[in-house]
């Protein structure tokens, strides 16, 4: 089973995508905060990283640009999941070595499950060429 | 014993400066020059008495015209004793406007005196002329036949060797700065003072270099005619220091030499039909002048002004676009929400969870809507404050018991403050509450407002990964309603959040402006809540303001007139006072 760090600090939409993704077959666990993200990739080791940007005390790039920076979660591939497309936030998270740029309002929980398996699968056969 | 001065050849001046034995062109270029430059001189140092620039161009000037003066009684004297000591003095004037045009610039270009070590420097260079002027290294002797002084060496070189010494420092000076100066406008600056400064000194040496050289005094004057031009070029670049422009100065600069040509005719038309011809055309240039000077100053007056509403334009232009982005993600939140609990309906996967998590479900959609109708209503009403000046109507004007409204606006908020852990209070009365009339919708949003600021930016201490966060203890709300006076009622709502920095209070009420403290606390602002309640607040006649400590917390205050019961009705009240307010502000 995969298992995905979701970093999201809306209740609402936590519940949400949560149960979706468990349903559909991915573990998820949640960070609300960047200190906990920290605390859950060391104690879970998930497989994949979904963000989002808006977070109440900090912006979810800085996050993602600490955990690149870190030899030990850099290589766990980061999707951007958020609603603000903002062409300076495309461009950073390209730059910080994300894999990909998910925007929810375009999407609904049951579609974004089957991206997120496909999206670690697809990076799982890259890697082994 | 009586020495009586050896006397040239010719008969002596009256009036020290008047003679027959002087071709005119000395006249002509003497003494509307030492008048010209001593006016501007003077004129400088009215302009800023206190200003070093304005007292060093007014030492260039006065050494400038004394140096003239003294040059128009040597033309006309015939005593060797006073044409030596006229032309000592001289030789100690000239380099002191040298001297001045390089303080003059320095202090131009970095708006602050030059370093003592500067002046020791130039000092230094200049003593000796000081020692040996009243020797006879300067001027060793005098010649009858010619009645001119014999210039020694400190006469011959050591002046010319100083002034090309400062003229160079100063062009030197100027190039360096030239290139450290980044801003097109300063540059340009610093290129049209120095240009003057240097044409200025130019003009004066030239002329003079070269007659020593060639023993022919008449290139001297040469020289003179233009001094007055670049007199006046540095003394327009004083008074509107701040916007040098060429077009203007070039165009005041010719006008007024045009006027000098004509005027100094005077001095030696004989005729008297040249005369009024000359007069006319004196009238005509200086009547054409001033309406020339005058367009040029408009022109520049207006495109500086079109520069500045420009600028303005632009920001207010990001600004919007900063809100529209804004506006757009906090828009898109709620609805991915609702759109994804109706898909999940829509496409039977909500048949896979139990009862209790589909209630969980729809409780989320229900409150994304709320939220969703918050932002929307928001939005409007900002944007219809936006494009017109607020004041609540007559047909609008209900009664409205404050304690009610704030209970219900309370509630509104629930989850949000359940969330945040925040503590509200709506703190009883001492007194009975009057009642206000107002606008109901408007003020339910100003005040809804108020709440949603104060809890947007007091999260929960344990909740907070901000390190800058120094709060300890739970966070709380308090809302406060009392009588003010005998016809307001003033509502405070106190939040020991993050706070703002006294940077951010002045433009806190502006449209789309958010502290600096807010900008990481990013998750609901459009930017113009504080606005709307200002717009609102007032709108009532009331006031709104602000006290607050970074990092402790804020207390917004709001002012609303009253009904009292057999006094003024309030809705003439608050008519009047709005209509008062466009008066004002008319």
């Amino acid at each position: 089973m995969i298992k995905v760090l979701f970093i999201e600090d809306d209740p609402q939409q936590i519940f949400l995508y949560q149960e979706v993704f468990n349903l559909k077959g991915l573990l998820t666990i949640i960070a609300t905060t960047g200190d906990e993200a920290f605390k859950m990739l060391f104690s879970e080791k998930p497989d994949i990283i979904l963000a989002d940007i808006i977070l109440q005390n900090e912006n979810g790039l800085d996050i993602v640009g600490k955990i690149k920076h870190d030899s030990r979660y850099s290589a766990i591939p980061v999707v951007v999941f958020t609603n603000s497309d903002k062409q300076e936030y495309k461009d950073r998270a390209l730059s910080l070595g994300t894999i990909d740029f998910i925007v929810k309002a375009d999407t609904i929980p049951q579609e974004v499950a089957e991206k997120i398996k496909n999206i670690f699968k697809a990076y799982q056969s890259s890697k082994k060429n | 014993m009586n020495l009586s001065a050896a006397l040239c050849n010719f008969e002596g001046a009256k009036y020290l400066l008047f003679s027959d034995n002087i071709t005119p062109l000395v006249y002509y270029s003497h003494l509307p020059i030492t008048i010209i430059s001593l006016i501007l001189g003077f004129f400088i140092l009215f302009k800023g008495r206190k200003n070093l620039p304005n007292q060093i161009l007014f030492f260039i000037t006065f050494f400038f015209s004394a140096w003239v003066f003294l040059d128009s009684i040597f033309w006309a004297s015939n005593r060797s004793d006073v044409i030596m000591f006229v032309w000592s003095l001289q030789i100690l004037f000239e380099p002191l406007v040298h001297a001045g045009c390089l303080y003059l610039i320095y202090v131009l270009a970095n708006k602050k005196d030059a370093p003592f070590m500067t002046k020791l420097i130039a000092g230094a260079l200049y003593l000796p002329l000081i020692i040996f002027v009243p020797t006879a290294y300067s001027l060793s002797g005098f010649d009858l036949s010619s009645c001119l002084s014999v210039e020694g060496p400190i006469a011959l070189y050591y002046t010319y060797l100083i002034e090309i010494i400062f003229s160079l420092w100063l062009v030197i000076y100027s190039f360096r700065k030239y290139r450290i100066f980044k801003v097109k406008d300063a540059r340009k600056e610093i290129l049209n003072l120095t240009l003057g400064a240097v044409l200025l000194l130019f003009s004066f040496s030239l002329g003079n270099i070269i007659s020593s050289f060639s023993e022919d005094w008449r290139y001297a004057q040469i020289g003179l005619f233009t001094m007055p031009i670049f007199i006046g070029f540095l003394v327009y670049s004083i008074v509107k220091f701040k916007t040098f422009n060429i077009k203007l100065v070039a165009a005041q600069a010719l006008v007024i030499a045009i006027i000098i040509l004509i005027g100094s005719q005077f001095f030696f038309i004989q005729n008297s039909i040249n005369r009024t011809l000359t007069a006319i055309s004196l009238g005509l240039i200086i009547i054409f002048g001033w309406w020339l000077v005058r367009s040029v100053k408009v022109e520049i007056k207006r495109k500086e002004e079109l520069a500045i509403a420009n600028a303005e334009l632009q920001k207010l232009d990001q600004a919007k676009n900063d809100f529209i982005n804004i506006a757009s993600h906090q828009l898109k939140t709620p609805i991915s929400v609702i759109k994804g609990v109706i898909s999940l309906v829509q496409d039977g996967t909500m048949d896979s969870f139990n009862e209790a998590k589909k209630k969980e479900f729809f409780e989320g959609a229900r409150i994304k809507c709320q939220k969703l109708e918050i932002i929307v209503k928001d939005i409007l009403n900002a944007t219809s404050l936006i494009n017109s000046k607020y004041s609540v109507m007559d047909k609008d004007v209900e009664a409205i018991a404050l304690r009610e409204l704030f209970a219900k606006i309370i509630k509104d908020f629930e989850s949000e403050i359940k969330e945040r852990e925040i503590e509200v209070r709506l703190l009883p009365s001492k007194e009975i509450l009057p009642i206000i009339y107002g606008q109901r919708k408007y003020l339910e949003e100003a005040f809804s407002n108020l709440l949603t600021n104060a809890i947007k930016y007091t999260p929960s201490p344990k909740k907070t990964s901000d390190i800058r966060d120094t709060r300890i203890g739970k966070a709380f709300i308090n809302i406060n309603l009392k009588r003010g006076g005998d016809k307001n009622v003033i509502i405070s709502v106190a939040d020991n959040g993050i706070g703002i920095s006294k940077e951010d209070l002045p433009k806190l009420f502006k449209k789309f402006s958010r502290g600096q403290n807010a900008v990481n606390m990013y998750t609901d602002g459009t930017g113009l809540g504080l606005f709307v309640i200002k717009e609102i607040v007032e709108g009532h006649g009331g006031k709104v303001w602000v006290e607050s400590e970074l990092n402790k917390g804020s207390t917004f205050f709001v002012d609303l007139p009253i009904r009292e019961q057999g006094g003024v009705n309030i809705k003439e009240y608050i008519i009047k006072k709005s209509a008062d307010t466009n008066n004002n502000s008319q």
